[in-house]
């Protein structure tokens, strides 16, 4: 069967810094379904050789992959969607959470721009039937961080791609509770590092 | 068909240092003949997801081989899982599944296409590169060693006679080791297991 040919994915220099960090503290692979935010981050992930990337069918498949890679000794990380968090629930419940595995997910947010725009904080909105049904509102927005309260994980946001400190503290908190911990990425990789006095 | 001892009783013979990673109707049979540091029972964890889990153990831990014996029950939940599988090259991955058509922990219901379902035709289909579809305990027998050595990853459909193990606790008054602590306390027993030099 023939390999349908790779779209091309702009690769951005605060991608590389990221991908580059996470070969710094040890993340063996990452494992991960692909969003649009998240592509430029895979790319560059793909192209280190200190990092596998591992590609799951469904989000709590792909948890549940990296528990077992934890349960092997390894150090993986998960990065997927907002929407697919919510598929994952038992996937993550019943491995990462259960077993208090330090899992790092690094998990996009969908619908918080769209929400921004229309003058209004997605955690901090009620969701009513009007939230959920709204054709201008992205439900699973206002769905994100409650759910992630329910479930008893810890988030930070990511709101800048090089805020790299963020980032360490997620993966520090992740090993010393012995737990999942999310970093919410309510950002995109668009920017140079040098935007960001780096590079 | 077989019935559970005459999968498990040859599999302990021939097991050395091999993860065995169970499920649902099969944990406590296994558990009452085999104590092993590296067997992991993913029992009191997340419904479908035991071939995921193992496949982590597998792309952890290339070097050692890892026995799943998954339930087609718990199959169904993650058919997805067979083209990671696949996509992950996980040569020392042996994926049983067992096929009693029934969930079994819950009381025998049906699984949907019970009888009907041709998992070895799906994991050909999926990509595995050797595959068994088994009824009888000497056509078992005779292809185990090819089974535990031959380069995967292995699928090894089996057709299984219904049990009737009812739910699966973790406490103390289960009979198999692995299932008298925690599903956090065994995962780290058997990460110590896995990383020991000498295991």
């Amino acid at each position: 069967m023939p390999t349908p040919p790779k779209e091309s994915v702009p690769l951005t220099r605060d991608a590389e810094v990221l991908a580059a960090l996470l070969a710094e503290m040890g993340v063996s692979h990452v494992v991960t379904l692909p969003d649009n935010t998240s592509a430029p981050l895979l790319e560059a992930i793909s192209l280190r050789t200190d990092l596998r990337l591992l590609q799951g069918t469904r989000e709590g498949e792909v948890i549940s992959l990296a528990t077992g890679l934890w349960l092997g000794g390894c150090s993986p990380v998960v990065i997927i969607q907002n929407t697919g968090l919510l598929e994952a629930g038992d996937g993550l419940r019943g491995t990462a959470s259960r077993m208090g595995a330090p899992l790092l997910m690094f998990v996009t947010c969908r619908g918080y721009a769209k929400a921004r725009a229309l003058g209004s904080e997605p955690g901090d909105v009620e969701v009513t039937r009007d939230v959920l049904v709204r054709s201008d509102l992205d439900s699973v927005a206002h769905m994100t961080e409650s759910t992630l309260r329910a479930w008893g994980v810890p988030f930070l946001f990511l709101r800048d791609p090089t805020d790299l400190d963020t980032v360490r503290e997620a993966w520090k908190r992740a090993h010393e509770e012995e737990r999942p911990v999310a970093l919410l990425l309510d950002t995109s990789f668009t920017q140079g590092a040098r935007d960001h006095g780096l590079g | 068909m077989l019935t559970k001892d005459e999968l498990l009783e040859p599999l302990a013979r021939a097991r050395t240092d091999e993860v065995v990673v169970t499920c649902m109707g099969i944990t406590r049979p296994w558990g009452r003949i085999s104590n092993h540091d590296l067997d992991f029972a993913s029992a009191d964890s997340a419904m479908g997801h035991t071939a995921d889990l193992a496949l982590g153990i597998a792309l952890a831990q290339p070097e050692r081989r890892v026995i799943c014996l998954n339930g087609d029950g718990s199959m169904l939940m993650t058919l997805g899982t067979l083209v990671t599988i696949v996509g992950a090259e996980a040569r020392n991955l042996v994926l049983f599944v067992l096929e009693n058509g029934a969930y079994e922990i819950t009381g025998n219901q049906p699984v949907p296409g019970a009888s009907g379902v041709d998992f070895p035709g799906l994991a050909r289909a999926a990509g595995f590169p050797r595959v068994y579809d088994l009824a009888f305990p000497r056509d078992f027998e005779a292809v185990l060693p090819n089974i535990l050595h031959s380069e995967g990853p292995v699928f090894v459909g089996v057709q299984m006679e219904r049990g009737s193990e009812g739910p699966i606790s973790r406490s103390e008054r289960e009979e198999a080791r692995y299932l008298q602590t925690s599903l956090a306390e065994w995962s780290r027993t058997f990460r110590k297991a896995i990383l020991s030099p000498t295991s």
